[in-house]
């Protein structure tokens, strides 16, 4: 038990949190990002058409319902978020309106999920919440004008977070392991690109090169690979340095996924940039153009006009959702197309991802510092 | 003990439960809570005699693929983001499925839409009915249910010619 003990200080000791400043800035990044690149959660679809008989998963919020809540629920909800999505952009009321906003996507996702498709953007979902007592919402925000006296935190999220993800990494390589993929004849990525290929309207760009080229036994490596990368991450989250470096392998995994399998994870980007090297990279602690640029735009005024922007979105998601008329006229259809993520998603997700590998070296990795300060001495 | 302490072992004991909920709970029993089929079985129990492996141009071993073509191919596009291909196995030579098994199966199915019509117990066929929910191209915004029954008769001999 002392060991234990002696292991979680030192676990502790590790230099995980993230300067307040750059976790408001984050905030802004992750509100901006869900509102204008990824679009913010839609649970309109859900009742407007009952082609799908509703299954109620026993561990889940489902257990109190016999059927799909009716449209109104719905409806509901959706409005909420997308204006919740503007209260935490601007910082007002942060904290309250972050953990409303999980238990929100929580609510709609327990529904989305109940058809039996499950995605892969539960922590884009729990996010808020897990940063909710970040101090998140000290700089740059409207409480902050409320409130100048800076509001007390700790540095319990971001440490989690870190070993939340890498759990849910290993429990991913976990069940790869227990489903045979090191089995020797398995060759499960192969199966898996070729079920992409062969089954879906659309396949992935890589699909075809991977069917090509990887029809052999070596392909089983790539199985061998994956399961000792995923399960791996679970030891990584002792260090951060190292921590990162899989965070940026997981960018380079998740690339590859999404064009051999067209699985984009782009939900989860404000997850990769949460551990990137803030304060190596964005200068924040002295008053400079960039702190200035971003207080002055965070006013009421500015937030008005964003609920206005957010209302105006939901209304459009709203009238394609529901009329047929609408769903008719085309300039509808590309906003939808826009705001509704499903189109989109791919044409957006590929750039991101590629972007973020590119940078990633100096987002990541130390190595570029030790290189220059060697050349000093 | 500290507080870190006490919060890193309420997290961690979070975890194990999670951890034995997805693995000693949710796997048999797919009614429980919705599963992660999704890796190459993922589920001894279950998969023991109808265990995805990916085999279907792998002639030389006793298995048996039924690959059904999508759970809903009709689907409005604006749905389709929202359902998972599945590749079903049957071992060929194996025993067929219990009643319990069946029940799961069946179960699982229902998640996705699907119903298992017949099972025959020594597996040499599966059938699927589908209700299939479809849509008309020159107006998407009205679906109409259309009931097919697709039946994958994949005999081993006939794959290897």
């Amino acid at each position: 038990m002392k060991i234990l003990t002696k292991l979680v200080n030192w676990w502790y000791d590790q230099d995980y949190n993230i300067d307040t400043r750059h976790l408001s800035l984050f905030r802004i990044f992750f509100c901006l990002y869900t509102i204008f690149i990824i679009g913010v959660p839609n649970y309109l679809w859900i009742n407007t058409n009952h082609a799908i008989p509703f299954f109620t998963p026993k561990l889940s919020l489902g257990i109190f319902f016999t059927d799909l809540p009716p449209p109104f629920f719905f409806i509901t909800i959706t409005v909420l978020i997308n204006l919740l999505f503007g209260f935490l952009l601007f910082g007002f009321f942060t904290r309250p309106v972050a953990i409303s906003l999980s238990v929100l996507m929580l609510v709609g996702h327990t529904f989305k999920y109940s058809f039996g498709k499950i995605d892969h953007d539960i922590f884009f979902v729990l996010l808020p919440l897990l940063l909710s007592n970040s101090g998140w919402g000290n700089y740059f925000s409207l409480d902050k004008i409320r409130y100048p006296e800076i509001i007390k935190r700790n540095f319990f999220s971001v440490r989690y977070i870190a070993l939340f993800f890498a759990y849910a990494m290993f429990i991913a390589g976990f069940t790869k392991y227990l489903g045979g993929w090191l089995n020797l004849d398995s060759k499960a990525v192969f199966y898996h690109v070729f079920q992409c290929q062969t089954l879906v309207d659309t396949p992935p760009p890589a699909s075809s090169f991977v069917m090509k080229y990887f029809n052999n036994n070596y392909s089983e490596f790539v199985d061998y690979v994956i399961v000792f990368f995923e399960i791996g991450f679970l030891l990584a989250v002792a260090k951060l340095s190292i921590f990162r470096i899989f965070i940026l392998l997981t960018l380079i995994f998740h690339f590859i996924n999404f064009i051999t399998l067209g699985i984009g994870f782009i939900g989860n980007v404000p997850l990769y940039i949460l551990f990137i090297r803030w304060q190596k990279i964005i200068d924040l602690s002295t008053i400079n153009k960039l702190n200035f640029s971003i207080g002055s735009l965070i006013t009421f005024p500015n937030f008005f006009i964003m609920i206005l922007i957010l209302l105006v979105q939901f209304f459009v998601i709203y009238g394609v959702n529901f009329s047929p008329i609408l769903m008719k006229v085309s300039t509808l259809k590309l906003l939808f197309i826009y705001f509704g993520k499903a189109y989109s998603f791919k044409w957006i997700a590929l750039p991101i991802l590629l972007t973020i590998i590119l940078f990633s070296p100096k987002l990541y990795l130390n190595q570029l510092e030790f290189k220059k300060n060697t050349k000093l001495s | 003990m500290n507080y870190k302490n006490i919060s890193f072992f309420i997290i961690a004991l979070i975890l194990l439960l999670h951890f034995w909920i997805r693995f000693k709970i949710s796997e048999p029993y797919p009614g429980l809570v919705l599963p992660g089929f999704y890796y190459n079985g993922g589920n001894e129990n279950f998969y023991k005699k109808s265990k995805i492996n990916f085999t279907f141009y792998n002639t030389d071993h006793d298995s048996l693929t039924i690959l059904p073509k999508m759970v809903f191919p009709g689907l409005h596009p604006r749905f389709s983001n929202h359902y998972t291909i599945f590749i079903w196995n049957r071992k060929m030579n194996g025993s067929g499925l219990s009643n319990k098994d069946e029940k799961k199966l069946n179960n699982y199915l229902f998640q996705r839409g699907a119903k298992l019509w017949d099972s025959k117990k020594t597996i040499d066929r599966i059938v699927i009915r589908k209700d299939q929910y479809t849509y008309k191209k020159e107006d998407p915004t009205i679906f109409f249910k259309k009931e097919t029954i697709e039946e994958w008769i994949i005999n081993q001999n006939d794959e290897k010619k």
